[in-house]
């Protein structure tokens, strides 16, 4: 019995180890493609940043467009801000879905942005103080102290800025169709 | 509403272009300096390094030197060249007691170089916003011009609603940035507007940017020096931690 035992013992070891190693491989493989994915998504988003600056608009979506593919949330954010500012790729909709997206994963500017704009209509979209409220709440939680005073106003002019997530998927749905409707 | 920057030159219409009137809170309040003053810069000699000391000829030479890498080593003697004279120049205007404010005239403030991924236009306009260590990124810039107009449109109406008698106001932007050099990631931030002073009808012809804008650093040092401004009405001064640092931008709102 114990002869058995040692042999299974010798048999099944190396064949853990080699499993391990495979699972390090492959987890070192799929490490390496984010990383070259993630290199290739901030080389586009430079490269969009300067093409933006230089005003070449379109050219900046279609590199935006291929980075927000990779997950890039910087790109994201971009893009969706480009599709809600200028006018040539204007497209209120997916700017709006987008930068959502990304205030969503908690990037604080894309929060700070949205509860700014939704304040009232001087970004070109419509307001919601609703959604405004809860963006820019979600902003001063994440670090944006700025956030502070159109909070305080909202709190001025309404009972309460605490908003809930069935308040916000309301008001979020509500609003798409606001903008489709202005489309 | 006409929203314009205030500036110690000029009044600018408030712009994409915002990010260079900013004043670096750390190094004109904390260190309570004078206004620029051109003369210093002037009575600097600078040194003279002829373009043609270590030109040669476009042909390989024994030692690998080629006309090329003589131009790269030339530009590179330039470079530090011009390094040591912004140095000095600044230094010499500390010695001194007076401003330095970045600025073509004092380049070794500013703590971030051009990177190389900028464009000629990038860093044309942006001199004065690499100066301040803001990362200089298009995208983020127009992201926080429209946060900083919405947010100063929003409280001159309210300033406006509580204030019928008044004709305009001063408002002040303060902006949280990285003092280090990044890709991207961190963005400058809107840390606080404030409201500084009201315009009535008849100051509103005698208003004077440059005067404003001289006569708020001046106030302020003389405050700073006694103790630090905490109030509503305040600018937030000084640095919030190693990394960080504060620039203001002063907005008048005229209705």
């Amino acid at each position: 019995m114990k002869i058995f035992i040692v042999l299974s013992l010798v048999l099944l070891l190396p064949a853990c180890s080699e499993n391990n190693q495979i699972v390090v491989v492959t987890e070192n493989r799929q490490e390496e493609r984010q990383s070259t994915s993630s290199a290739v998504a901030l080389q586009l988003y430079r490269e969009a940043n300067e093409l933006y600056e230089q005003g070449d608009i379109k050219g900046a979506q279609s590199k935006l467009e291929v980075a927000v593919n990779s997950g890039e949330p910087h790109a994201k954010e971009l893009l969706g801000f480009i599709l809600l500012r200028e006018p040539e790729v204007l497209d209120l909709k997916k700017g709006f879905r987008l930068v959502t997206e990304v205030a969503k994963e908690g990037l604080a500017s894309a929060q700070f942005y949205l509860g700014s704009c939704l304040y009232d209509d001087g970004c070109g979209i419509p307001e919601n103080k609703i959604l405004s409220a809860y963006w820019l709440r979600k902003a001063l939680e994440n670090g944006e102290s700025g956030a502070k005073m159109l909070l305080g106003f909202l709190e001025e002019d309404s009972s309460d800025t605490h908003i809930n997530e069935t308040q916000y998927i309301e008001n979020y749905s509500a609003y798409l169709q606001q903008l489709n409707s202005s489309n | 509403m006409y929203i314009s920057i205030l500036t110690h030159n000029r009044e600018v219409p408030l712009s994409s272009s915002y990010i260079n009137y900013m004043y670096p809170v750390n190094k004109l309040f904390t260190s309570c300096i004078e206004l620029r003053n051109d003369s210093v810069m002037e009575s600097i000699p600078a040194s003279s390094i002829k373009d043609s000391s270590l030109a040669g000829p476009l042909r390989k030479l024994p030692n690998d030197m080629t006309g090329e890498k003589r131009l790269q080593k030339l530009k590179e003697r330039i470079d530090r060249s011009s390094n040591i004279k912004a140095t000095m120049a600044t230094d010499r205007a500390h010695w001194q007691n007076k401003e330095v404010i970045p600025s073509r005239h004092y380049t070794s403030v500013a703590p971030i170089q051009p990177s190389t991924t900028a464009s000629n236009s990038m860093k044309a306009k942006g001199g004065r916003a690499m100066a301040l260590g803001i990362v200089l990124q298009k995208a983020r810039a127009m992201v926080l011009y429209d946060i900083v107009r919405q947010n100063t449109q929003i409280l001159a109406k309210r300033v406006k609603a509580s204030n019928p008698s008044a004709c305009g106001c001063v408002l002040i932007v303060n902006i949280k940035y990285l003092k280090v050099e990044r890709e991207y990631g961190k963005a400058p931030q809107l840390s606080q507007v404030t409201l500084d002073r009201l315009i009535f009808g008849t100051d509103e012809p005698s208003f004077e940017s440059s005067a404003y804008v001289r006569g708020k650093i001046s106030s302020l040092c003389e405050v700073s020096i006694r103790k630090s401004i905490d109030t509503k009405f305040s600018i937030v001064h000084g640095e919030t931690d190693e990394s960080f640092s504060t620039a203001v931008l002063f907005i008048k709102c005229t209705w």
